[in-house]
């Protein structure tokens, strides 16, 4: 790490301390009067509830049924839809991103294509949720879903920013977010954060913020790779799936200040094995727009499991390129896509087109460089069957795999 | 319960005879060398008996174990595989490669659309399969589609095959065809866990395999089925030819059929088996799987009776390649559902059926018409049993989507079954 990449590192031992913007936990209740018709208020469920959602998304056999604790020495994660993760790690329960993709009134026998919504969100009672950028599309029951567990947020403080006006939109003046703030106001692209400790000791915390999406003119310097949003498509989904109204059309973001401001998150369990898994939620040119993050990026500390977006506005113009260009730098073992699926049904696709972008990530890799024997494993997901499937994003961080020895090294947590 | 325990008996008995040659050629991972199963006494193989050849490569043992079991599971250096777990990867229609105790167990042994390259639809072959180095084969079907590779590998890898001893002996005569060998002495190892002429739904067999850590028992049934509709419950015709993946020909166009002509003479008949898998060491964790399922209610109601006295069941992997669906649905499934009472159930065998009537990767519809079955029947909860689906081709060989943890608590219930047949 250079002295000027040093510089860009924010030393959080004081920023820690100033961090937390507001720290009032102000669990709902079912008399508060919400401000925007339409916001649904209480904390979960019930007991029962929270023990069935945990079980919905981690597995039956990873859960007690009779206190919801989930099994500490597994990372289990269930893909939600868009980029939004239900995470069990080291038994803590989080979420990174809040969104849920066409979370719909649908009217039997007709079948919801998206197994979850908002109220499991509640009952799934998280401790923690991670903002990767500000659009609706990540963040429209953040706010909402954290203001009813108790859960605390975070994100950079312009995210902050903006959970605290959906907070008082939703609940009223005198209800105060829970956020706590991983960078500063106008930290730059390529500002990053190492060994943060706000999650410990169960995990330790590293963030970097990186690029929004992007078009930018074909790259020349590889072949040509485009992919359209209706490619690979299944024909069938319309038949399989019903429609309906939006569930709670009102839950939404502001989407700004930060709605564009993009933050990814690694994470590493405590242990000799430095097991680390992050995520990005968007995926932008770098290689272009921010050629800064290069460096950055391939000093990172070492990533076992990678999350990321793979479809953006570049998608049609350099296919998959861009996620591979984040794969190259950051050189995971395991790595997830994400956003695809609301990628492509916002714009009018069908969907369910995993293979086909499997295959686009499989040459881009390629094309950016990787060798075949430094390429990960990638685990595609394909829309809707992989949603909630927590068995495919199982990870035991103790396996021998994830050995760091002769490679890159993760120093987070020693 | 007699009849049980003096079918345990006679297996037995019977056992000296059934487990020969090859026990000294047993290769670096694989190959069964479960006492429970090894003779006192083993008569010296014929000299004209081929023998077991060298093992695959190390190298592609790991590798095969690798795919089939994650690289998180299998020692990079030796080839061995975590025991603390119960891994499973699908090969297509009811073939599935297992790691129990960190043995490999192939449950029948044949590839939907087999290459000699693992790049078509199905994603792996014969060769890796073999290199996996197997210790035991159990044959649910001794047919083509769910043995015709057993024979085989059970010769090169030094596996042991279990299976009634009918199977036992289709399967050595397709060994020794394969050897090109017509002397008299055993080319195979075969476990005949039911005995030669048992009718089905007799008793429930069983076989303690130590090196598994586990309590085989098998269920003789029939895959026949009725022809008309069951007129107690409500109509139900399923179509496997319908909605198919128009995509599907296109992603994965038909490419060239494997050459080395390997496949099994097992003359067509109705008898399979239903395993359950009961591991020790006080883990108390089972696992039921069966590679057909016929009309037992009327055909065969004993083959019920037998699986409702099985111990509990953990985790159900089971056919829905019915043979009535234009008349019954998937009625025959369910009702399997019904008299096993897992926590989980993984259909089994869709991806044949759906291509034998021409369509593909269907699995979704397949699962919600056995929901609708599951209804007819009165299995009213939609969580008993967690339906799990794989789709195919893109769950073939996904072993972290089959992985289970024996130890965890979860698998212990208050309302689980009692064990009414001791494996001792």
């Amino acid at each position: 790490m250079t002295k000027t990449e040093n510089a860009r590192i924010i030393h959080l031992a004081a920023f820690a301390r100033r961090a937390t913007v507001a720290a009032t936990v102000a669990l709902a209740g079912a008399s508060l009067q919400a401000q925007t018709t339409g916001i649904p208020t209480g904390g979960p469920t019930s007991l029962e509830a929270t023990v069935k959602a945990r079980q919905h998304f981690f597995g039956f056999e990873n859960v007690d049924a009779a206190t919801g604790a989930v099994r500490a020495d597994r990372l289990i994660m269930s893909w939600l839809t868009t980029t939004t993760f239900a995470v069990a790690a080291n038994g803590k329960i989080f979420m990174l991103d809040g969104y849920i993709n066409e979370d719909q009134v649908v009217a039997p026998p007709a079948r919801k294509r998206t197994p979850t919504g908002l109220q499991e969100l509640v009952d799934l009672k998280p401790e923690w949720i991670f903002i990767g950028h500000g659009h609706s599309d990540h963040t429209a029951y953040v706010a909402n879903v954290a203001y009813r567990t108790g859960a605390t947020m975070f994100g950079a403080a312009e995210h902050c920013t903006a959970m605290q006006t959906d907070t008082t939109r939703q609940f009223g003046a005198g209800a105060t977010a829970k956020c706590t703030a991983v960078l500063p106001a106008g930290a730059p692209i390529g500002a990053t954060a190492l060994d943060l400790p706000f999650l410990k000791p169960a995990l330790c915390l590293n963030v970097v913020r990186h690029l929004h999406g992007a078009a930018t003119p074909r790259d020349t310097s590889i072949p040509a790779n485009g992919i359209e949003f209706t490619a690979g498509e299944d024909p069938r989904e319309a038949k399989l799936w019903g429609t309906g109204p939006a569930a709670f059309p009102n839950v939404r973001s502001v989407g700004s200040p930060g709605g564009d401001l993009s933050v990814m998150y690694h994470f590493t369990f405590p242990g000799s094995r430095a097991f680390s898994f992050a995520s990005f939620d968007t995926v932008g040119p770098y290689k272009e727009l921010a050629p800064q993050l290069i460096p950055v990026l391939s000093a990172f500390p070492a990533t076992d499991v990678l999350i990321g977006a793979v479809s953006g506005a570049n998608s049609p113009t350099n296919g998959l390129r861009d996620p591979a260009i984040y794969i190259r730098d950051l050189q995971p073992r395991v790595f997830i896509p994400s956003h695809h699926d609301e990628s492509q049904r916002r714009r009018g696709a069908k969907g369910s087109a995993g293979e086909l972008w499997k295959r686009n990530l499989l040459t881009s890799m390629n094309h950016v460089g990787i060798d075949q024997a430094r390429q990960p494993e990638v685990r595609f997901l394909n829309d809707p069957y992989d949603y909630a499937r927590p068995s495919l994003l199982t990870f035991d961080p103790s396996s021998a795999r994830w050995d760091k020895t002769g490679g890159r090294a993760n120093p987070t947590c020693n | 319960m007699k009849n049980q325990h003096d079918n345990v008996r006679r297996l037995r008995r019977s056992l000296p005879g059934m487990a020969l040659v090859a026990a000294a050629a047993l290769v670096a991972c694989g190959g069964s060398n479960d006492a429970a199963i090894t003779p006192p006494v083993t008569p010296p193989p014929s000299p004209a008996a081929p023998v077991t050849p060298a093992a695959p490569a190390l190298s592609a043992q790991i590798a095969a174990r690798t795919h089939y079991f994650g690289l998180e599971n299998v020692d990079q250096k030796s080839g061995e595989i975590r025991k603390d777990l119960v891994v499973m990867s699908w090969l297509s229609n009811t073939t599935y490669a297992a790691a129990i105790n960190g043995k490999v167990v192939l449950l029948d042994a044949s590839l939907l659309r087999r290459q000699d390259l693992p790049e078509g639809r199905t994603p792996t072959t014969l060769e890796e399969m073999t290199a996996a180095m197997p210790s035991y084969i159990l044959v649910g079907k001794a047919a083509p589609g769910y043995t015709d590779l057993a024979a085989h590998i059970a010769f090169k890898a030094g596996a042991t095959l279990i299976g009634t001893q009918e199977q036992c002996d289709a399967m050595e005569t397709d060994a020794k065809r394969q050897q090109a060998y017509a002397g008299t002495a055993q080319v195979l190892k075969c476990s005949a866990i039911v005995p030669r002429g048992q009718p089905e739904g007799r008793s429930v067999s069983a076989l303690p395999l130590a090196d598994l850590g586990a309590c085989v028992r098998a269920i003789k049934q029939t895959d026949a089925s009725v022809a008309n509709a069951d007129p107690s419950l409500p109509p139900a015709a399923f179509d496997w030819s319908a909605d198919s993946d128009l995509r599907d020909i296109a992603f994965w166009p038909p490419g060239q059929s494997a050459t080395d002509g390997v496949g099994t003479s097992a003359a067509a008949n109705t008898t399979s088996l239903v395993y359950h898998l009961t591991l020790g060491g006080g883990r108390n964790f089972a696992i039921t799987w069966h590679d057909r399922s016929g009309s037992f209610k009327e055909l065969a109601p004993a083959v019920a009776a037998q699986l409702r006295t099985l111990p509990k069941t953990d985790v159900h992997i089971g056919s829905v390649d019915v043979g009535n669906p234009t008349v019954n649905g998937l009625r025959d499934a369910a009702y399997y559902l019904q008299a096993v009472d897992s926590k989980i159930f993984f259909l089994s065998g869709q991806d044949a059926a759906a291509q034998r009537a021409g369509a593909y990767n269907t699995s979704e519809l397949v699962k919600r018409e056995l929901q609708n079955a599951m209804a007819h029947i009165g299995m009213t909860d939609p969580a008993s049993p967690e339906l799990r689906v794989n789709f195919d081709p893109y769950d073939y060989i996904k072993p972290h989507y089959m992985t289970f943890d024996p130890a965890a608590p979860a698998w212990q219930r208050a309302s689980d079954r009692i064990s009414s047949t001791a494996c001792e």
